[in-house]
């Protein structure tokens, strides 16, 4: 019903505009203080570990959004890690967090280590889209690794959202578009990540031991 | 104070513009509803109000889903509306922007998935109204000047925009999986801001009108009438 008209953004942009240049030369500062509900789904048959780098624990954004020359610094990290929590908790069926991917402690009770990262973060605001939309994209890798450390799969995915914005709170409007984004990441990695081969072949090889185990208990 | 002669004749013709733009500027609406099955819904039965999301956002004004609810929970028939944001966080991810169901074809698949039926059945929701469509300034013109000087200041000048508010709800029934209704509310209106002195905006509230017309039909589809 609903078409995407992209005329008539004139005196909108013309204003924001003015209250951008208000404070330009500003650095806008941002926590991500939001967290991914529990998700409905079932877990994979699977016992993870998570190691998460400080790469990713630690990551912010510091820098310009594109097409567009205003500044930001938008705390990632601790978001990032709540999020993961939350639906690596609810996908696999036991999740252990691992501290050095070469020295796993009990790494016979694990079938396989996962390690995500944030690769880049882009930010386009109303002025660089020329609509009355905030879009952030999140781009992600998943690295799969051996309980021995060894690197045997990694995964590139990605998380988009926007948000319209709204005079004299375009950092709501960012932090809007960005958890949006993170949540569309969510629900990426909720659908395919048991597509995945390296999944795949683990529940695949999981399943004639686990029906084999079943067996055994009930005679 | 008297008024001086010339300042009097300013006031007075800007006074006569102001009321022949009042006059003209005006908002039309059309109202269409669509009824596709029985919806008279209990009053206990819950109904969840959400936005149609589109590229990971959504395009519908969150001032018209704030009327829109408004206006459904209040009045001599009230609705019992689930909050759009605990729903949408309830079920998730199923409801997220990238999967959330196009059709109700595409429900008997949702709540077969694992945990789905029972989330609904725990929050106590029966019906869905999906809300899609925008305002947007589709034309536009004149010009204004202003200036500041010691004696004061002042805008001379005369801009308009058109304004069309196109928006659509359609009521789907989680347990039955079907579409009960549809109503569509389309309003358009032309704005002016005439300046002699002091500008003085003439807004056409087509956002308001579009709300109105569409909360009163959606309501009178989900009572049964």
């Amino acid at each position: 019903m609903h078409s995407h008209k992209r005329h008539g953004h004139g005196y909108r942009l013309l204003v924001l505009g003015a209250v951008a240049s208000l404070g330009l030369g500003c650095t806008t500062t941002l926590h991500i203080d939001s967290a991914v509900p529990r998700p409905v789904i079932e877990p994979l048959p699977l016992n993870v570990g998570v190691h998460y780098e400080e790469s990713l624990r630690d990551y912010d954004f510091d820098g310009e959004a594109q097409d567009d020359e205003s500044n930001w610094d938008i705390e990632l990290g601790p978001a990032h890690v709540r999020l993961f929590k939350q639906l690596f908790g609810s996908q696999f069926r036991k999740v252990t967090q691992v501290q050095d991917l070469h020295s796993i402690a009990d790494r016979t009770h694990i079938d396989v280590v996962v390690e995500p990262a944030i690769e880049e973060y882009t930010l386009r605001t109303p002025w660089g889209t020329g609509t009355d939309f905030y879009e952030v994209t999140i781009r992600y890798s998943l690295s799969f690794y051996s309980p021995d450390g060894e690197l045997i799969g990694r995964w590139p995915f990605e998380g988009h959202g926007r948000t319209r914005s709204s005079l004299f709170s375009n950092d709501e409007s960012v932090e809007k578009a960005t958890v949006a984004a993170m949540r569309d990441a969510a629900t990426v990695l909720i659908l395919d990540l048991r597509d995945k081969p390296v999944v795949k072949g683990l529940l695949q090889a999981k399943r004639p031991r686990e029906a084999k185990s079943h067996k055994d208990a009930d005679s | 104070m008297p008024i001086p002669d010339q300042s009097a004749g300013l006031i007075r013709s800007h006074l006569a513009l102001v009321l022949v733009v009042a006059l003209t500027s005006c908002t039309t609406a059309r109202i269409d509803v669509a009824r596709h099955g029985s919806t008279d819904i209990d009053a206990h039965l819950g109904v969840v109000v959400l936005a149609r999301q589109h590229d990971g956002g959504q395009d519908t004004e969150e001032s018209f889903m704030d009327c829109v609810t408004e206006a459904l929970s209040e009045g001599e028939t009230p609705i019992s509306l689930y909050p759009e944001q605990d729903f949408v966080d309830a079920l998730f991810p199923w409801f997220e922007p990238r999967i959330a169901p196009a059709t109700p074809e595409a429900l008997p698949t949702l709540l077969k998935r694992p945990g789905v039926e029972e989330k609904l059945a725990a929050i106590g929701v029966r019906y869905l109204v999906w809300v899609d469509g925008s305002s947007e300034r589709v034309d536009g013109g004149g010009g204004m000047s202003c200036a500041v000087g010691p004696g004061g200041g002042g805008c001379l000048g005369f801009v308009w925009w058109d304004t069309a508010s196109d928006y659509e709800a359609v009521i789907w029934d989680l347990r039955g999986g079907e579409s009960l209704g549809a109503v569509s509310a389309d309003a358009s209106g032309m704005s002016y801001v005439p300046a002699l002195i002091v500008p003085l905006p003439l807004i056409a509230r087509t956002q308001a009108a579009a709300c109105k017309g569409l909360a009163e039909q959606l309501r009178g589809l989900m009572n049964g009438g």
